[in-house]
């Protein structure tokens, strides 16, 4: 035989034993809550309402290099946005606005006219 | 040697060296941003160059950025590059107990002497090596790469079942894309961007540094979690070295050994040493919490791996990691072909790259003694700045390897799967050690498979990959031994601790 394995040999046993191990997961969170070795709910802490906005950000930051919007104007958008959206605090937006501007132009400047580096909207 | 060593001594030599050595540093030092990705940027730049200046500069880049990751790793909890992972388990936990100068100086010592255990390999080896090399076929190469995928056990004892999912679900990831044993397509959904499958960086950014990033913006607000330097510096003392000199000799061969075997990369090599020198130690149960073996044991090894990647790499023309492809490539690009005729045809060229090598090494450890304070400065921007800055810089890193936003989308896609990882208390080191062990492991097995007509018995044939296997199986045993003395805790745990 040529190929005694195949392609999807891998695939099959990863899914096995990631089924397995899930399952061995879950059994030993159990038996561990059980013995009171593991709290009832144990978390790490609530996702913070700032993190899903800036997850949100990060995604149509990226939407907006999609639709055709230069690299620098995006980038300047999503850091005077981004800034003060994780301290939540609007005093810190007179320094995040030129940050936002350095940085977007500044970037773009740099990696396509001296590393000639192409960036999204650039081309 | 000695013509080699003046070339490279030359007052330009060693300013490219410099540029190269201080700007690696730099960007090592920048979550994000990778030695890989510098010196593909400056590959262009180094076309009018002399092919010595561009070789040198483009091995300064190389030897700066491996070492300057251990900065961002240390004081931020953030690898600056993949092979500084490992340093982050320990590291950062040195740091946080408040000797973050002891925890710097372990890691730039420990590189120096990995680095330079690895120059003599280099010098010293590098013929013979390159012969034994020609013999590892895919039998040992797929023995060597399940002993690094036991290690992923061992690295994550303590929560060993969430470590294996984790290693599972990393394989999985790997999957998709053009098989490379039979070309066929696999999970690609009929996506022309997805042919490929998921590329390394944007994966590695995601799990590691956009993960990172979320997890930040859950804290306090505006809280940074970047540790303070003290006034002064106490470079760990003789008595400190003199005392696991054992420990850095291991992690520099094991360094400067995986770094020969292609494909295997400096992280890895830092996660084998690490997860040896756990093994071997007297106080395993302290690997996670700060401990001064684990730093050294991670940064000698993945120093010593760039050396070890050159031997091959000079005698034989085989990269021994994707960084070394892009060196690979500036040497063909300036007329120098590597392999066994480059010793003999440009023998002024190699011994002035070997000492070009050694003078790297030295140039960084100068640099980063002299520099650390203001690159710790660079990196202790509060939380809320370097959380948007650090993005873009990723969103560059992840779009510039192909010129396409798929890569970006990749890259977040994996920064939510890290986060929700680690929210679940499943450690993130496992996931990237199969991401990446996970092609080559498929692709040797199976062309060892085909060679012995799908008998796995043909091992006996093959004493090297045998002993692989035994090792492995030693790894996975020893740990579970002392775990019955109560020896073994979660190593891999301090990346996934709460503040």
């Amino acid at each position: 035989m040529f190929d005694p394995v195949g392609s999807a040999a891998l695939p099959i046993a990863c899914a096995i034993t990631l089924l397995l191990l899930g399952a061995g997961v879950l059994v030993q969170t159990r038996l561990q809550r059980h013995s009171g070795q593991l709290p009832e709910v144990a978390t790490r802490g609530n996702t913070r309402l700032a993190t899903i906005a800036l997850l949100a950000l990060m995604i149509a930051y990226l939407l907006a290099m999609h639709l055709g919007i230069r690299f620098s104007l995006a980038t300047t958008g999503f850091v005077a946005l981004a800034i003060p959206l994780i301290c939540q605090r609007l005093s810190v937006l007179p320094l995040a606005i030129p940050i936002a501007f350095i940085l977007g132009f500044g970037s773009e400047w740099l990696f396509t006219s001296v590393f000639f580096v192409d960036l999204p909207g650039t081309r | 040697m000695i013509e080699g060593l003046l070339t490279a001594l030359g007052p330009m030599h060693l300013l490219w060296l410099f540029l190269g050595v201080s700007s690696g540093i730099l960007v090592g030092a920048i979550p994000g941003l990778g030695g890989g990705m510098l010196m593909a940027l400056a590959l262009p730049l180094t076309f009018s160059m002399a092919p010595v200046d561009a070789i040198l500069l483009l091995i300064g880049m190389h030897v700066g950025s491996v070492s300057g990751g251990l900065i961002s790793a240390t004081l931020l909890q953030m690898p600056g590059t993949p092979s500084s992972v490992m340093t982050t388990f320990d590291g950062y936990p040195v740091a946080r107990n408040g000797h973050p100068e002891r925890a710097l100086g372990l890691g730039i010592g420990s590189s120096l002497i990995g680095g330079l255990l690895a120059g003599v390999a280099l010098a010293a080896l590098a013929p013979p090596l390159s012969y034994w090399a020609l013999k590892i076929g895919p039998w040992e190469l797929s023995a060597l790469i399940l002993c690094a995928l036991v290690l992923v056990a061992i690295i994550a004892q303590g929560s060993m079942l969430k470590g294996l999912f984790s290693a599972t679900l990393g394989i999985i990831a790997a999957l998709p894309g053009l098989a490379e044993s039979d070309g066929q397509l696999r999970y690609t959904f009929g996506s022309d961007d997805m042919t490929a499958g998921f590329r390394l960086l944007p994966v590695l950014l995601g799990v590691f540094v956009i993960s990172q990033l979320l997890k930040e913006s859950d804290k306090a607000l505006g809280s940074a979690s970047v540790i303070r330097l003290g006034r002064r510096f106490s470079f760990p003392g003789l008595q400190d070295w003199g005392s696991h000199w054992v420990n850095l000799l291991r992690s520099s061969i094991i360094g400067t050994f995986v770094g020969i075997l292609p494909g295997v990369g400096a992280s890895i090599s830092s996660m084998v040493a690490y997860g040896m020198a756990r093994t071997f130690s007297k106080t395993p149960e302290r690997f996670g919490t700060g401990h001064d073996e684990g730093v050294m044991a991670s940064e000698a090894a993945n120093n010593a791996n760039v050396g070890g990647a050159m031997i091959p790499l000079i005698t034989l023309g085989i990269p021994g990691a994707p960084v070394d492809a892009i060196l690979l490539g500036a040497m063909v690009m300036h007329q120098i072909q590597p392999g066994p005729l480059l010793f003999t045809a440009n023998a002024g060229l190699v011994w002035a790259m070997i000492a070009g090598y050694f003078i790297a090494n030295l140039l960084m450890f100068g640099l980063m003694l002299a520099g650390y304070r203001s690159l710790a400065r660079i990196i202790t921007i509060p939380a809320h700045y370097l959380v948007p800055v650090v993005f873009v810089f990723c969103l560059i890193g992840a779009y510039s390897i192909g010129n396409r936003l798929f890569d970006v989308w990749v890259m977040i896609g994996f920064g939510v799967l890290g986060y929700a990882l680690d929210k679940a208390r499943v450690p993130l080191g496992p996931f990237i050690i199969g991401f990446v062990l996970a092609t080559p492991f498929e692709s040797e097995l199976r062309t060892a498979l085909q060679l012995s007509d799908g008998s796995l018995l043909a091992i006996v044939d093959h004493p090297l990959a045998l002993a692989f296997v035994v090792l492995a199986a030693v790894m996975l045993i020893l740990p579970l031994l002392r775990s019955g003395k109560g020896a073994a805790a979660p190593a891999i745990a301090a990346i996934e601790k709460p503040e």
